[in-house]
C-alpha cells in the first residue's frame, strides 16, 4: 500500500505541468504579495504624512503656549485666532485636530479588500469627524478592473489549478484502460481516488504556503497565529475543491466531460453565485442612497440656521462660535432620523451578506481572508464606531473651557485625547 | 464536401447538444435579467439623485439671509447624472462619488462612493449584460469550438474529412458555422438590451450607441472563436484542447486585466493625495487670496486696479473692491486646481489608454473599457460631469461676487440677501454628451480588434492546416 502512494506520488511530480507549477505559482504569489503591499504602503504613507503634519502643527502651538507661559510673547498682542491656549484654536481650527488612524494587520499584503476604498483615518475636531479628501489618487478604473492581490490568486486560480490538474484524476486511466490494471492489484477505487486526492492537495497546500511562508518573512514578519489560521483556510478551501474533483472523476467517465463539469462548478461557486448573491442583496435590501442622506443633511442645516438666531453684529468670537456649535448639534439632531434609517439598513445588510456567503465556499474564504488582512468591511465599520467614541472624547478635552470662557493650561494642551483602539 | 454542407452538419451536431443549447438559453436569460434588474435600480438611481437636486436646491433658495459671499461658502451640491446606458454596464460609477460640494475658493473630489457602502459581496463581478457577454459569451464560444478540429482527430476522423475536402476550406466552414452561433447570441442578446433601453429615457444615439456596440462585441467574440480554435488545432486531444482555452479565457479574463492595472501603476505613478494637496497649496499661495487684503499679490492688484481707474482710495473705486478681490481669487484658485486636477486626469488617461494598448494580450480589458465608455459609465464622463460643475461652481460664485461687487459697499459684511435673490441663481444644467467621440473610439478599438482577428485567421488557416492530421 505504501509503495503503491508513493508510485502514484512520483507519477504526480513527474508531470511537467507540475513542474511548471512548482515555479510560476510561488512566483505569483510572491508577485501578488508585493503588489497588495505596495497598495497599503501607499495608503500608510499618505497617513504617515497627515500624522507628521499634526505632529509638527502641535510642536509649533507648544512652542507659542510656552512663550506666551514665560511672557516671551506677550498675550494681548496675539490675536484670539493665533491664540493656542484657546480651546477653539486647539481642538478646532485649521490644521488642529487629532487623526485617528485605523491600525494594520501585519498580514494585510493578503489583501486589499476594502483597503483601498474605505478610509483608515479621520481627522477628529472638536463636533466634528472628517475623512481626508482623498487617501489615495487612484485610478477608479484599476480599481474596478479588480485588484492583482493575493486573495485574487488564492480564491479565483487556486481552485482553477487544482481543477486544471485534477480533471482527469481516474478518467484518464478509465478512458485508457490502466484503471482496470491497478484495480487488478487489489486497490479499491475509492482508495485510489482519495490518495490521489491527497497527493494533490498535500502538493496545493504546501506549495501555496511555502510561497505565503516567503512573503510574510520577505514583507512583514511570519505571525504565526495568523499564518495557521491562513493554513487552515486554505485548507478547507483545497479540500472542498478536491473533493468535488474526486466525486466528479469517480462519477463521469470521459475527462472531457470531468473538465466541464468541474468548470461549470468553479464558474458557479466564483463567479455566479456571488455575483447572483449581490443582486439578490441589491433586490432585497438595497444600498441607501447617499444623495438622499446629502439632501436630507442640506435640509436640517437650513432648519437651524432659521432656528437658531445669528448673534448680533457686534457680538464677539464666543457668541459666534456658540451660536455655530448649537447649529452643529440641532442639525446633527435634526439629522439624526436619516442617519439611523441609513445605518440600520448598512446593519442589515451586512447581515444578509454574511449568511449569503455560505452559498459559496469562495464567498467564505475571501471573508475569512479579508479577516486574516484585517480590510473586511466589518473591520473598518468597527473603527468608524471607535472614531465616532473618540470625538466625543476630544470634543469633552475641548468644549468645557470654552464653555467656561477660560484658556487651556500648558498641561491641557500638551495632553490632548489620543486615539487607541480596543 | 462543400463549405455550406459543413456549416449544416456543425449546426446539426450543436442542436443534438444539449449543453449547449441549454447555456445559451440560459446566457440569454440571465442577460435578460440583468438587464431588468439593472433597469429598476437605474431608475431608483436617477429618481433619488433628482430628488435630491431638488431638495438641495430648495434649500439653497431657502437659506437664511446672508452676506452673498456668506452664501458662496454655504456652498450647495450637485449629483452625477446617470446614464441612459447605466444598465448595461455600471462602469466605474461604483468607484467615483456621486455627490460634489461647490463652495466659494475650491474645488472638492466628488463624495460618497457606492463602493463604501458595500458589503464584500458587492467587490465580486456585478450582474450586468456587460458582464454576460464580456464573460461568459467567450465560455460559450469555447463549449461550441474546443472539439472543433480536435473532437476529428480524438475520433480519428480527420485524415478522412481531410480526404474529402481542402484542408483551409473546411477549417474556414467550420469557423464560419461557429461565427454565426457567436453572432446570434450576441444580436439576440443585444435585441434584448434594446428592448430594456426603450423603456427608458434612452435617444436613438444610445440605440446607435447600442447597435455599434453590438458589433465590435461580435468582432470579440469572433476573436475568442479563433483563439478556440487555434488551440483545438494544435491539441493532441479534445480534453487538452478544452482545459487549455479554459485557463487561456480565465487568464485573458480574470489575470491579465489585473496584471496590466499594476503595470499601469507602475509605468505611469501617481503622486501621492499629501504631496498633490500640499503643491496645490503651494501654487495657491502665490497668488491672490480674497480672504487676504494684505498679501503681496493682493497689494499690488489694488495697486494696479487704483491707477487703473485714477483714483488713490479703495473706497473711491466704483466697485466694492471685496467682491472684486474674491472674484480675482476665484480666477486664480479655478485655474491652480485646473491645471492640478488636469495632470492627475492625464496620469488616469494614460494608464487607461496603457490598458487599450495592451489588447493585444487580452481583449478583455480594451472591451470592458469600450462598453463603459459607450454605456456613459467611464472614467471620461466623471471628468466631464467635474468640468461642468466646476463651470457651475464658477458661474455661481461669481454671480455672488458680482453682486457684492455692485451692490455692498466696501466693508459691508454685515449687508444681506434673502431668498428672493438666491431664488435667482444660476441652476446646474448637466448637457448630453458628445457621443460622436464615442463611437469613434469604438470604430479604433473595433479596428484593433479586426486586425488581431486577421493574424488569427491567417495563422488558423496557414498553420493549422498544415498540422498533421493524426
Amino acid at each position: 500500500m505504501r509503495h503503491w502512494v508513493v508510485l502514484e506520488a512520483l507519477a504526480f511530480c513527474r508531470r511537467s505541468a507540475v513542474r511548471w507549477l512548482v515555479v510560476v505559482w510561488p512566483a505569483l504569489i510572491l508577485l501578488a504579495a508585493w503588489s497588495t503591499e505596495h497598495v497599503h504602503r501607499q495608503i500608510e504613507g499618505a497617513t504617515n504624512a497627515l500624522k507628521s503634519d499634526e505632529i509638527r502643527h502641535y510642536e509649533g502651538l507648544l512652542q507659542t503656549a510656552r512663550k506666551l507661559e514665560s511672557g516671551e510673547i506677550a498675550s494681548d498682542s496675539l490675536p484670539w485666532f493665533q491664540n493656542p491656549t484657546n480651546p477653539l484654536v486647539a481642538g478646532l481650527f485649521r490644521a488642529s485636530g487629532h487623526h485617528a488612524v485605523k491600525p494594520t494587520s501585519d498580514f494585510r499584503w493578503v489583501a486589499v479588500g476594502f483597503a483601498d476604498v474605505r478610509t483608515p483615518v479621520y481627522q477628529v475636531k472638536m463636533g466634528r469627524v472628517t475623512p481626508p479628501s482623498a487617501i489615495t489618487l487612484e485610478n477608479p478604473l484599476n480599481q474596478a478592473l479588480g485588484r492583482f492581490d493575493t486573495a485574487f490568486l488564492l480564491v479565483y486560480l487556486l481552485p482553477l489549478l487544482v481543477i486544471v490538474l485534477g480533471y482527469d484524476l481516474l478518467s484518464k486511466d478509465r478512458s485508457n484502460g490502466w484503471l482496470d490494471l491497478t484495480r487488478t492489484y487489489g486497490q479499491p477505487l475509492w482508495a485510489l481516488a482519495i490518495a490521489r486526492g491527497v497527493i494533490h492537495g498535500i502538493f496545493w497546500w504546501v506549495l501555496t504556503m511555502s510561497a505565503l511562508w516567503l512573503s510574510a518573512a520577505w514583507i512583514s514578519r511570519v505571525q504565526w497565529p495568523l499564518f495557521l489560521s491562513l493554513g487552515t483556510a486554505i485548507a478547507l478551501y483545497l479540500l472542498v475543491f478536491l473533493i468535488l474533483t474526486v466525486v466528479v472523476n469517480r462519477s463521469s467517465r470521459s475527462p472531457v466531460r470531468n473538465g466541464l463539469n468541474l468548470v461549470t462548478g468553479w464558474l458557479l461557486f466564483l463567479v455566479l453565485i456571488p455575483s447572483m448573491a449581490n443582486a439578490l442583496l441589491m433586490a432585497a435590501h438595497p444600498p441607501p442612497q447617499r444623495s438622499d442622506d446629502v439632501a436630507a443633511r442640506r435640509a436640517a442645516e437650513v432648519r437651524a440656521e432659521w432656528d437658531v438666531d445669528s448673534p448680533a453684529g457686534t457680538a464677539g468670537w464666543q457668541d459666534y462660535w456658540l451660536t455655530e456649535f448649537q447649529r452643529r448639534a440641532l442639525t446633527d439632531s435634526l439629522h439624526t432620523v436619516a442617519t439611523s434609517q441609513i445605518n440600520q439598513s448598512m446593519d442589515i445588510r451586512h447581515r444578509k451578506a454574511r449568511q449569503l456567503e455560505w452559498l459559496s465556499p469562495a464567498l467564505r474564504f475571501q471573508s475569512e481572508l479579508l479577516q486574516i488582512a484585517g480590510v473586511s468591511a466589518a473591520q473598518y465599520a468597527a473603527f468608524d464606531k471607535d472614531v465616532a467614541a473618540f470625538e466625543s472624547r476630544w470634543t469633552a478635552h475641548f468644549l468645557p473651557a470654552f464653555l467656561a470662557q477660560r484658556l487651556l493650561t500648558m498641561e491641557e494642551l500638551a495632553r490632548r485625547p489620543v486615539f487607541s483602539p480596543p | 464536401m462543400s463549405i455550406a454542407t459543413t456549416v449544416r452538419n456543425e449546426w446539426r451536431v450543436w442542436s443534438r447538444n444539449r449543453l449547449l443549447s441549454g447555456l445559451s438559453l440560459l446566457f440569454l436569460g440571465l442577460s435578460l435579467y440583468a438587464g431588468i434588474n439593472g433597469r429598476v435600480h437605474q431608475e431608483r438611481i436617477r429618481q433619488a439623485r433628482q430628488d435630491a437636486e431638488d431638495r438641495v436646491r430648495i434649500a439653497w433658495e431657502n437659506q437664511r439671509d446672508k452676506n452673498p459671499h456668506s452664501a458662496a461658502h454655504f456652498g450647495t451640491y450637485v449629483f452625477k447624472p446617470i446614464s441612459p446606458l447605466w444598465f448595461f454596464d455600471h462602469g466605474v460609477d461604483r468607484y467615483v462619488g456621486v455627490s460634489l460640494f461647490l463652495e466659494g475658493h475650491r474645488q472638492h473630489d466628488l463624495q460618497h462612493k457606492p463602493i463604501q457602502d458595500d458589503t464584500a459581496l458587492g467587490r465580486h463581478n456585478e450582474l450586468t449584460p456587460a458582464f454576460f457577454l464580456t464573460y461568459l459569451m467567450p465560455l460559450l464560444v469555447i463549449l461550441a469550438a474546443y472539439g472543433s478540429v480536435s473532437g476529428e482527430r480524438d475520433r480519428q476522423t480527420l485524415p478522412l474529412v481531410y480526404s474529402m475536402m481542402d484542408r483551409r476550406r473546411w477549417i474556414v466552414a467550420k469557423w464560419s458555422a461557429s461565427a454565426i452561433l457567436v453572432s446570434g447570441l450576441v444580436f439576440a442578446a443585444f435585441l434584448i438590451q434594446a428592448a430594456v433601453l426603450w423603456t427608458t429615457s434612452g435617444t436613438l444615439t444610445d440605440l446607435m450607441v447600442l447597435a455599434a456596440l453590438a458589433l465590435v462585441y461580435v468582432v470579440y467574440g469572433l476573436v475568442f472563436l479563433t483563439i478556440c480554435m487555434l488551440v483545438s488545432g494544435w491539441s493532441r486531444s479534445t480534453s487538452v484542447s478544452f482545459a487549455v482555452s479554459v485557463v487561456v479565457w480565465v487568464i485573458a479574463s480574470f489575470l491579465l486585466p489585473r496584471l496590466v492595472s499594476v503595470w499601469s501603476e507602475v509605468r505611469y505613478p501617481l503622486p501621492s493625495a499629501h504631496g498633490f494637496r500640499s503643491e496645490l497649496a503651494r501654487d495657491l499661495r502665490e497668488g491672490v487670496d480674497g480672504h487676504d487684503p494684505f498679501s503681496e499679490t493682493a497689494t499690488r492688484l489694488l495697486e494696479e486696479t487704483l491707477t487703473q481707474h485714477g483714483v488713490d482710495k479703495v473706497e473711491d473705486l466704483p466697485f466694492n473692491w471685496s467682491g472684486y478681490i474674491m472674484q480675482e481669487g476665484e480666477k486664480h484658485e479655478s485655474a491652480v486646481y485646473q491645471r492640478h486636477m488636469d495632470r492627475l486626469s492625464g496620469l488616469h488617461l494614460s494608464q487607461i489608454d496603457l490598458h487599450r494598448q495592451l489588447a493585444w494580450l487580452s481583449p478583455v480589458g480594451a472591451m470592458r473599457l469600450m462598453s463603459m465608455e459607450a454605456s456613459g459609465t467611464g472614467l471620461r464622463e466623471t471628468y466631464r460631469f467635474r468640468a461642468e460643475a466646476e463651470q457651475y461652481r464658477m458661474r455661481l460664485v461669481g454671480e455672488l461676487n458680482r453682486d457684492l461687487m455692485d451692490h455692498f459697499e466696501y466693508g459691508d459684511w454685515d449687508g444681506k440677501r434673502s431668498a428672493s435673490f438666491f431664488a435667482t441663481n444660476v441652476t446646474f444644467r448637466y448637457p448630453e454628451a458628445d457621443r460622436l467621440p464615442v463611437i469613434r473610439a469604438m470604430a479604433e478599438s473595433a479596428a484593433v480588434l479586426l486586425g488581431w482577428l486577421l493574424v488569427q485567421g491567417i495563422v488558423l488557416v496557414g498553420v493549422v492546416a498544415r498540422r498533421s492530421p493524426v
